[in-house]
């Protein structure tokens, strides 16, 4: 969180002449349920728990009702229940605004009604017996979601719907068994996760839709990664058809690069300087040896791009799958212990050793400034 | 370095010109989010937008990214050291003779206690090299055994380990290390029990509740009644002790109310221990402190036990029909809404009632 204060900021924007005499109107607007975040945690699973039960009731109350029925006019009947439930929990959460007990209540039932269309959909047009009929019910699965972010006004279910969408995406790469698919999803997913977490979506756009550009944020990237770790984890086991590793470190080497370009023009260097060059260097030279493992790639991009907002949240879950995917990779490098562990020692002493030529060429400043606060 | 990176990180925001009442919005932290709602609200000029951020340090400065490389090469090349230096050994280990193991292992755990007392047990490094010496410790205890094995039970290793490092841990006034000796104690009961005494897990369960909840409210004690700032300053890791002990109360209410013996066949003593932890929780940190994590700690068991205790009870009110099914299921979110709404709207005017007498 940061220690700096609104006040503080537009002064600044003031004597630095962006703004000129901010007069605010409307205080109210920051105000918000300021409950910590463990009591809304408590709240949060009694509205799930209560949710779950009423749900219980409503599905033991349409089975006994519609027991007897065949199964497309079943499939219409619960279709017809999850728009219904889906319409009057958007209706609800665009019309009051919540505390979290209601908007958790309200998100369950809501990811009920996403089931109940999705399985009614699938049931009522008996879309089970081939890969095209599968292939059909996550295209609309996907269409419904996209649809709901945009008019669903909740972070978690925006945050879960972006990961049901790239699951939904994998799944048809998977049905296709076209693992070359998977690689350009990844590339796809990284080049936006970059758009989006690098500030490079435009200016308005970021201010007007800000709170529904932050739960996508986090959806793309955790997607992206989940996607890579069954990629490269399956890779062992034969359930590919074929290797794209390389593929995929591949595309995402040049987003690497396309993401230190970026930072680079942000911070003024050049190109052409040999910093820039040195950086360009390094990366080719990790991208190389690990070319079965681009998780790691991964990880690095997860990790600048955390830095790059100050975010903790994605800095640690991008330095454990960094120290993950690195452990992973040297756990099935083929070779011995002994030729492992030189290995190892070899690369701490390039660390080190960079670590030492960066002090020597640059004087560090303070180093109990700039931590994530 | 730009000038502009120094003074965004020089210039605090206590040099603020005009003074509001703490809950005023100029004094909210600068978060993206709240600069996003400034920016919406007040139709502020999207040019604002990057300067806000970067005013706001919700952007590093170059200097911030230097600092950030140069952690991060010292944190990765100490890591990939390490690991070769343990991979090589592990490599080597079969060839090596007893005593060159017992060299290797206990040699570490000298020096790094010297480390330790050279450095100076007040600054990282010193605590970091205790805490080592701590760890090693119990791997040379794991190597000695493994030489000279006796057919001792396991739970002898982690009992002589958890009494050599006691003394480590009552000098270094580091809450990690008593984070390590408590867990030590938890893995030596939990061992003990199962190798020796193996019968009466309800017992069991209680010691182990009384051990951990004992443990927070001794320490909220001493750090209540003394000056070691160490001990008022990282209660965050006490959470994590009330978070077992109350998960070992919720367990035994579970095994209480479906008379099952996941936890132990539980007897009249469940609840009654039950009650009592939750005594000492208002009382310590209603009473004595205010603590409103640890008051919805205990609010999450409650939840959790109210529900379960009115499922049964419920359950058995009801006959085998679909409708009372439908009843039931209905009847039981009405019940979970209610204890919900009731533990938070407690926990909201405690917090309220503070917020009005802490300042």
């Amino acid at each position: 969180m940061s220690k700096i204060s609104l006040g503080y900021v537009t002064d600044t924007l003031e004597q630095q002449g962006y703004i000129e005499n901010l007069e605010f109107v409307d205080a109210d607007y920051f105000s918000q349920d300021d409950s910590p975040w463990f009591m809304k945690g408590l709240m949060g699973i009694g509205g799930w728990i209560a949710a779950l039960f009423l749900l219980g009731s409503v599905g033991l109350c349409v089975s006994t009702f519609f027991l007897g029925f065949d199964e497309s006019q079943f499939g219409l009947f619960i279709a017809i229940i999850g728009s219904i439930l889906l319409a009057v929990t958007t209706y609800l959460n665009t019309n009051s605004n919540y505390g979290v007990f209601r908007s958790q209540l309200s998100l369950s039932v809501h990811g009920a009604g996403h089931l109940l269309l999705a399985i009614g959909f699938a049931m009522t047009f008996e879309l089970w017996n081939s890969d095209t009929d599968f292939v059909i019910i996550l295209l609309f699965i996907s269409t419904v979601q996209i649809i709901f972010i945009a008019i669903y006004k909740d972070s978690i279910y925006r945050f879960l719907a972006t990961l049901a969408i790239i699951s939904c995406l994998s799944s048809i790469a998977y049905i296709y068994e076209a693992p070359i698919l998977i690689s350009l999803l990844i590339g796809g997913l990284m080049i936006l996760a970059i758009t989006l977490w690098a500030d490079k979506f435009p200016t308005k756009l970021q201010i007007q839709h800000f709170t529904l550009l932050e739960p996508i944020r986090y959806g793309v990237i955790i997607g992206a990664f989940s996607i890579l770790i069954y990629e490269i984890t399956n890779r062992y086991y034969g359930f590919e058809p074929a290797n794209t590793a390389k593929i995929t470190t591949a595309i995402l080497f040049f987003c690497l690069i396309w993401l230190e370009t970026q930072l680079f023009d942000e911070y003024d260097v050049r190109l052409t300087s040999p910093f820039a060059l040195a950086i360009f260097a390094i990366s080719l030279a990790i991208s190389i040896p690990i070319w079965t493992t681009p998780s790691i790639l991964a990880g690095i991009i997860g990790i600048l791009l955390a830095y790059r907002r100050r975010n903790r949240i994605l800095l640690g879950i991008s330095y454990l799958y960094l120290a993950g995917f690195i452990s992973y990779y040297y756990y099935w490098l083929d070779v011995s212990l002994l030729t492992k562990s030189i290995i190892l020692v070899i690369t701490g002493i390039i660390f080190i050793s960079a670590r030492f030529i960066l002090r020597r060429i640059i004087t560090m400043p303070d180093e109990t400034e700039g931590a994530i606060s | 370095m730009t000038p502009q990176d120094k003074s965004d990180w020089e210039e605090k925001p206590k040099n603020d010109k005009k003074k509001h009442s703490p809950r005023d919005w100029r004094d909210l932290s600068a978060t993206p989010q709240r600069l996003a709602k400034l920016f919406q609200n007040n139709s502020l000029p999207e040019s604002a937008w990057h300067p806000a951020q970067k005013i706001a340090g919700n952007v590093p400065t170059s200097n911030d990214w230097l600092r950030f490389a140069d952690m991060l090469f010292a944190g990765l090349g100490t890591i990939f050291l390490l690991a070769g230096i343990v991979f090589f050994f592990a490599f080597n280990w079969d060839d090596l003779s007893k005593w060159n193991r017992f060299v290797i292992v206990e040699g570490a755990v000298i020096i790094s206690t010297c480390l330790a007392f050279f450095l100076n047990l007040d600054k990282w490094a010193g605590r970091l090299a205790l805490g080592a010496s701590t760890i090693l410790l119990g791997v040379a205890l794991a190597v000695i055994s493994q030489e000279y094995q006796t057919g001792a039970d396991s739970y002898r290793l982690f009992q002589v380990w958890l009494m050599l490092i006691t003394g480590w841990v009552l000098i270094s006034r580091w809450n990690i290390m008593y984070l390590i000796w408590m867990v030590l104690l938890n893995i030596t009961l939990g061992f003990y029990w199962e190798q020796i005494i193996n019968t009466d897990w309800e017992t069991f369960n209680i010691i182990l509740l009384i051990i951990n909840a004992g443990f927070v409210f001794l320490w909220e004690i001493v750090a209540r009644f003394t000056n070691f700032k160490f001990m008022k300053d990282g209660r965050w890791f006490l959470y994590i002790f009330m978070a077992i002990a109350l998960s070992h109360g919720t367990g035994m209410m579970s095994d209480f109310i479906f008379s099952s013996s996941f936890f132990g066949q539980a007897t009249i003593l469940a609840p009654i221990v039950y009650l009592g932890l939750l005594g000492f929780i208002l009382l310590f940190y209603i009473i004595l402190s205010h603590d409103l994590l640890m008051l919805t700690f205990g609010g999450f068991s409650v939840l959790v036990v109210g529900v379960m205790g009115s499922g049964k009870i419920l359950w058995e009110m009801m006959g085998n029909s679909s409708n009372d099914g439908i009843v039931y299921f209905f009847l039981m979110g009405i019940i979970t809404v209610g204890l919900t709404t009731a533990l938070v709207t407690g926990l909201r005017s405690l917090q309220q009632n503070w917020e009005a007498t802490d300042v």
